[in-house]
């Protein structure tokens, strides 16, 4: 069943020198029960994704097309239709633990506050609720831990805060943006593994440019590539046999496979070149590539693939 | 709550810098050119006989090496003892508080409405900013504050009190104080226009700080965090932006208490109000030195003793500042 259905959904930034692309007619249906990761390059594009759904964005973005949340478009719901959704339908991991949390209110009165305004837990209940996720994910001693402040927690304990604050009201859908990012290999392994279990009923869209926190979490992969999806499968199935030269890039630049980089860089914003976007850095362009756009194509049972070799 | 080294260390520090203001203090006024003798009483000086120059020098012990009278002074104030003015004969520190009583009449009201008020527009314009509404204040506030206060408070003067009548001139209480005594309502009818415009120049100094500083907390990725769990906009602003905003105004606002000695020297002057600001133009003309030490003794006190409220002030508002110096 589609929990979360976007079509056509485009973010423009208005500025001074003019409005200004970001994402591009991103079509995404989450089922469900599906862990959907969204991979690409930094500035692709992937975090505006996650906060145009949570309609986060700032006043200047122009967001257009449709995300239909249990049947309702989010975009066209009112702020206090909203306020409704967020923390309690859909919650949100932000990146940078370091400054996501509020430094001066304690870790245990931010975990409770969605409790708060979402639930009717109060008093000694929402006390008990707090220590139950602090203890479910893995944080020693609960009852002394509420009371500190986010600067007296390493950097993977404060992850596993911010994955207790989303996890409080029992969302629907979390979307997880880059968690593990700034984290050292151990640690980041077991944040991995605590997500894993975490998220094993759950349904959710992980953010995210690493490649291998993708292939560990999601049951579903996107590419995203200059604000546009290039590909879309199973993680398994994408991972093993990539489509789109972009993908294929990607994976030949991860470590594991030995950091080839892909030529060029990705290109900024609005300067897209005509034709298929990635075609400048491709190694497998033709002389078509440069002046037809390709769309989003069907191949097989469950893949797509922005390419014109597929069509 | 507060780590006892932490405060002990803050003590340690306050105390060398009470003894480094006091010293100085002490050799800048003794520095100034000129002193009552030659000030003052310049017209009557040639005829002074020359015995009473040297018992007035002998008196005040200013016969004695500079050095002498500042270890003089010094044990002294350890002990309480403030001096005796040139001019009036009288001691020191009782003067001071007569005056200061009167200046809190207008300061303590003006500064209090002045935080508040600052505060809350400075919240509510940092909070709006890029609003119309919060341009037109800001706009309003810089204009406000480039025009001098002296200038604001003879236009007040003007208007409210010459054209208009609503208040009175100047002074603090009117003529019939001769005959029926000090009324209350009488001087605080001369205070409110005092009042009025010392607030007015605190509130613009706060609502800058305060909207500069909200400016800054809504950009932060934690309010992002607030709005993302759910908060309505209300909530995310008095739980999450006021408090971290408040911060950088906690160390002001304890400076401007601090400098209430000091801080209505022109207002008083425009409405011939009878306080420490008077007192300290009056005693600066007449080099009244044992005066002018008292106040600025007094003054070095009061915001030595206001940054170490603002010290633990601010570490009961951010938890960061508690671990102390590390």
């Amino acid at each position: 069943m589609s929990l979360l259905e976007i079509a056509g959904l485009s973010v423009q930034f208005e500025g001074r020198d003019g409005t200004v692309p970001v994402l591009d007619n991103i079509d995404l249906e989450i089922n469900s029960g599906d862990r959907v990761a969204l991979i690409g390059e930094s500035g692709c594009g992937k975090t505006v994704f996650g906060m145009s759904v949570m309609r986060l964005l700032p006043s200047n973005a122009r967001v257009t097309g449709s995300a239909r949340y249990a049947g309702r478009d989010l975009l066209l719901a009112d702020e206090r239709e909203m306020q409704q959704v967020r923390g309690k339908k859909i919650a949100m991991i932000s990146q940078n633990s370091a400054s996501v949390l509020n430094p001066v209110l304690t870790i245990g009165d931010q975990i409770a506050e969605s409790l708060t305004i979402h639930t009717s837990c109060r008093g000694k209940d929402l006390h008990r609720e707090v220590i139950a996720l602090l203890t479910s994910l893995g944080i020693e001693r609960p009852e002394e831990n509420m009371q500190k402040y986010p600067h007296q927690f390493s950097g993977g304990m404060r992850e596993r805060i911010l994955i207790a604050m989303a996890l409080a009201c029992n969302p629907d859908l979390i979307i997880a943006d880059e968690p593990t990012s700034g984290l050292d290999a151990l640690v980041k392994a077991q944040i991995l593994e605590l997500l894993r279990t975490v998220m094993q009923d759950r349904t959710l869209l992980l953010i995210t440019h690493d490649l291998g926190t993708a292939s560990a979490l999601a049951s579903h992969t996107a590419v995203m590539y200059a604000g546009e999806i290039v590909e879309y499968g199973p993680t398994q199935e994408l991972f093993t046999y990539p489509l789109h030269p972009y993908t294929q890039g990607l994976i030949a630049a991860s470590p594991s496979a030995g950091f080839h980089p892909i030529p060029g860089v990705s290109p900024a914003p609005g300067q897209v070149p005509p034709g298929c976007w990635f075609c400048p850095r491709c190694t497998c362009a033709t002389d078509r590539c440069s002046t037809g756009h390709p769309s989003l194509k069907k191949t097989g049972t469950n893949r797509q693939v922005r390419c014109l070799r597929y069509d | 709550m507060i780590d006892g080294h932490y405060l002990l260390r803050r003590i340690g520090y306050s105390g060398a810098a009470f003894v480094i203001c006091v010293t100085l203090t002490f050799f800048i006024l003794h520095l100034m050119p000129g002193d009552y003798i030659t000030n003052y009483l310049l017209s009557i000086s040639n005829y002074l006989p020359q015995e009473a120059v040297d018992q007035f020098y002998q008196q005040y012990g200013l016969d004695r090496p500079l050095w002498e009278q500042y270890v003089i002074y010094v044990c002294n104030i350890l002990q309480g003892h403030w001096g005796y003015s040139y001019q009036y004969g009288l001691p020191v520190f009782p003067m001071i508080m007569q005056k200061l009583t009167w200046s809190l009449v207008i300061l303590l009201p003006a500064v209090l409405l002045g935080i508040a008020i600052g505060i809350v527009l400075g919240a509510w314009s940092g909070w709006k900013s890029g609003g119309k509404k919060d341009l037109a204040l800001f706009n309003f506030m810089i204009v406000f504050r480039a025009i001098p206060e002296f200038w604001w408070a003879i236009m007040a003067v003007w208007v409210f009190a010459f054209s208009l009548q609503w208040f009175p001139l100047g002074g603090f209480t009117s003529i019939s104080v001769l005959s029926s005594g000090l009324n209350p309502w009488d001087v605080l009818y001369h205070a409110i226009l005092p009042i009025c415009l010392l607030t007015s120049f605190i509130v613009a100094g706060n609502y800058y700080v305060m909207r500069n500083s909200m400016i800054a907390v809504i950009g932060e990725d934690y309010i992002t965090t607030a709005r993302a769990k759910g908060l309505d906009e209300r909530a995310v602003l008095w739980r999450h932006a006021l408090k971290n905003a408040l911060l950088p105004m906690v160390t002001m606002t304890t400076f401007q208490v601090a400098g209430i000695i000091m801080g209505s020297v022109f207002i008083e002057t425009v409405f011939s109000w009878p306080g420490i600001g008077l007192l300290t133009t009056d005693a600066l003309r007449m080099r009244d030195l044992p005066i002018l030490e008292g106040i600025f003794l007094l003054d070095a006190l009061m915001t030595i003793g206001a940054m170490l409220a603002a010290d633990i002030l601010a570490s009961h508002l951010d938890p960061r500042i508690r671990m102390g110096d590390q």
